[in-house]
């Protein structure tokens, strides 16, 4: 049917939005399940993580595939708008809620690790806490307007770009022969990995949080995109290093840096600017949606709100290396798997 | 270095006709020598600077140039002060902010971010038949560009792409 007039202006702005929103969340996706692959998996499992990350992204994949699905006959374009039409402004709330702290204790996980790699792992003059505070006074600018996920959307190609010239880079250093001791050092480290590992793969649910660009499109197709990056870079790796290598990292520092010891000088440069890009990107990207989910929450815009959400993002990345951060982490992990549960529970309930 | 280069780009602009020229190229030749042979600044980094501020002329507008040059200073600032990290922040903050910005109510950055989904030329132009509607940039009355299939002659082979 033709559109006219003012309607169909804000029909097309609003279209190219949510793309740039799109953006956003397949940018969050990767570097989230890539951050976690590179501290976590990686230093664990060795060369075992070229299929063990596939494996440990499998609940995230399905949990989205049944969601969209379910999404799907429901009639309903995302999480929040089944919530809302199903169980009203307060189901919003919660979901909300959920949301704010699944991202924020994400969030601060991110800081950690950005400060940890500058200061363990390259060796940046200054402390985590300042390097962090230096960090959190950035992220006030990136919160104004839809700038952050536009420069999002126009900052891909540049950071697509990097990666491909670091694996142009790396793919004269390919051994097959890296892939073969898929067992590492016994079931030992495979174990461990995947206890370590296990809650890596809910960000996959932001994905379903957003209606998807066309509509004729679903989530479960867009999602392959961010799935083939983040099962491929752990391949790549574990072909440019042996496995003895990847498993000797014993600090966060350490292990950011473990993946780009092939590379050349100036490779490794590159590697660092898109590492600690991406890493800004995450942060910055689950702040503000930190702030948005607060906002549903409350029902009301408060421009002081983001402040306060990147006051706690720092307080909670200088508390991460405590023992009852341990805690607060699985918490926030088990608050975001909710989320997977309310669309399950939503499209359920619209089919009776 | 640039503080110095500016300086001389901005004494050119306004002594009037060849004698700005011609103090442009003698100061910057004979300051240039001099630091250099004086041990104030490594060679390299003339050729860096010549070539950032020859980059800010590119520019053809002027206004636009002077921002150019300010935003270089502040690149060697946060470069100095925190480093590659530093850098990476202020591109990151800056290409936010320009993100963020309108100009007549449109995106400052329009049509590379927000991106056009349905009309998806940018360096390279797509094929026109596969663009239904028009884009939302140009505001036009009607969205919709043509109605039934795109291609006449694939009307009756049933291959109109919707």
């Amino acid at each position: 049917m033709e559109e006219r007039g003012d309607e169909a202006r804000r029909a097309g702005r609003m279209q190219a939005e949510r793309h740039t929103r799109r953006s956003m969340l397949r940018l969050l996706v990767c570097t989230a399940i890539l951050r976690d692959v590179i501290t976590r998996v990686l230093p664990q499992a060795g060369c075992a993580a070229w299929w063990l990350t596939p494996l440990l992204m499998a609940p995230g994949w399905l949990a989205l595939l049944v969601t969209s699905a379910l999404l799907k006959r429901s009639g309903h374009a995302s999480i929040m708008e089944a919530v809302q039409h199903s169980y009203g402004s307060m189901g919003v709330r919660v979901l909300a809620c959920l949301l704010a702290v699944g991202l924020w204790t994400d969030a601060c996980r991110s800081l950690a690790t950005l400060t940890g790699l500058l200061t363990d792992g390259i060796g940046s003059e200054g402390t985590a806490a300042t390097l962090g505070l230096l960090t959190c006074a950035m992220l006030a600018p990136c919160m104004r307007r839809d700038g952050l996920h536009r420069a999002i959307h126009l900052l891909r190609w540049f950071m697509l770009a990097l990666a491909a010239a670091l694996l142009i880079g790396a793919a004269g250093r390919f051994r097959a022969d890296h892939l073969v001791p898929l067992l590492g050092d016994g079931l030992g480290s495979i174990r461990r990995s995947v206890g370590a590992g296990w809650s890596l793969s809910w960000p996959m649910l932001m994905l379903a949080m957003e209606p998807p660009v066309s509509t004729s499109g679903t989530h479960a197709r867009e999602s392959l995109l961010p799935v083939l990056i983040c099962c491929g870079v752990p391949l790549l790796i574990v072909l440019t290093q042996p496995h003895g290598l990847l498993c000797h990292a014993a600090t966060m520092g350490e292990a950011l840096l473990t993946p780009m010891a092939a590379l050349s000088v100036r490779g490794r440069t590159l590697a660092l600017c898109l590492m600690m890009m991406s890493l800004f990107l995450l942060l910055a990207a689950e702040v503000r949606l930190v702030g948005d989910a607060c906002r549903s929450a409350v029902g009301r815009g408060d421009t002081g709100l983001v402040v306060v959400v990147i006051a706690a993002v720092y307080l909670g990345a200088l508390a991460a290396r405590n023992s009852v951060w341990t805690n607060v982490g699985r918490a926030g992990i088990l608050a975001a798997w909710l989320l997977g549960v309310a669309g399950c529970t939503v499209g359920k309930r619209r089919q009776r | 270095m640039l503080l110095m280069f500016n300086l001389i780009i901005e004494a050119c602009v306004r002594v009037p006709g060849v004698v700005g020229a011609t103090i442009g190229t003698v100061s910057g030749l004979i300051l240039g020598q001099t630091a250099v042979e004086a041990h104030l600044v490594h060679p390299l980094l003339i050729v860096v600077v010549a070539v950032a501020s020859l980059g800010s002329f590119v520019v053809p507008d002027y206004s636009l140039s002077v921002s150019l040059r300010i935003g270089q200073l502040l690149f060697l600032a946060a470069g100095r002060l925190f480093g590659v990290y530093g850098m990476l922040l202020l591109l990151t903050v800056g290409a936010v902010r320009l993100c963020a910005l309108r100009s007549l109510g449109s995106p400052y950055m329009a049509p590379s971010a927000p991106g056009r989904p349905h009309n998806p030329d940018g360096l390279t132009r797509g094929p026109i038949w596969r663009q239904r509607w028009r884009t939302w940039l140009a505001d036009p009355a009607r969205r919709l560009r043509v109605r039934g299939p795109m291609r006449g002659w694939e009307a009756s082979h049933g291959r109109t792409r919707r």
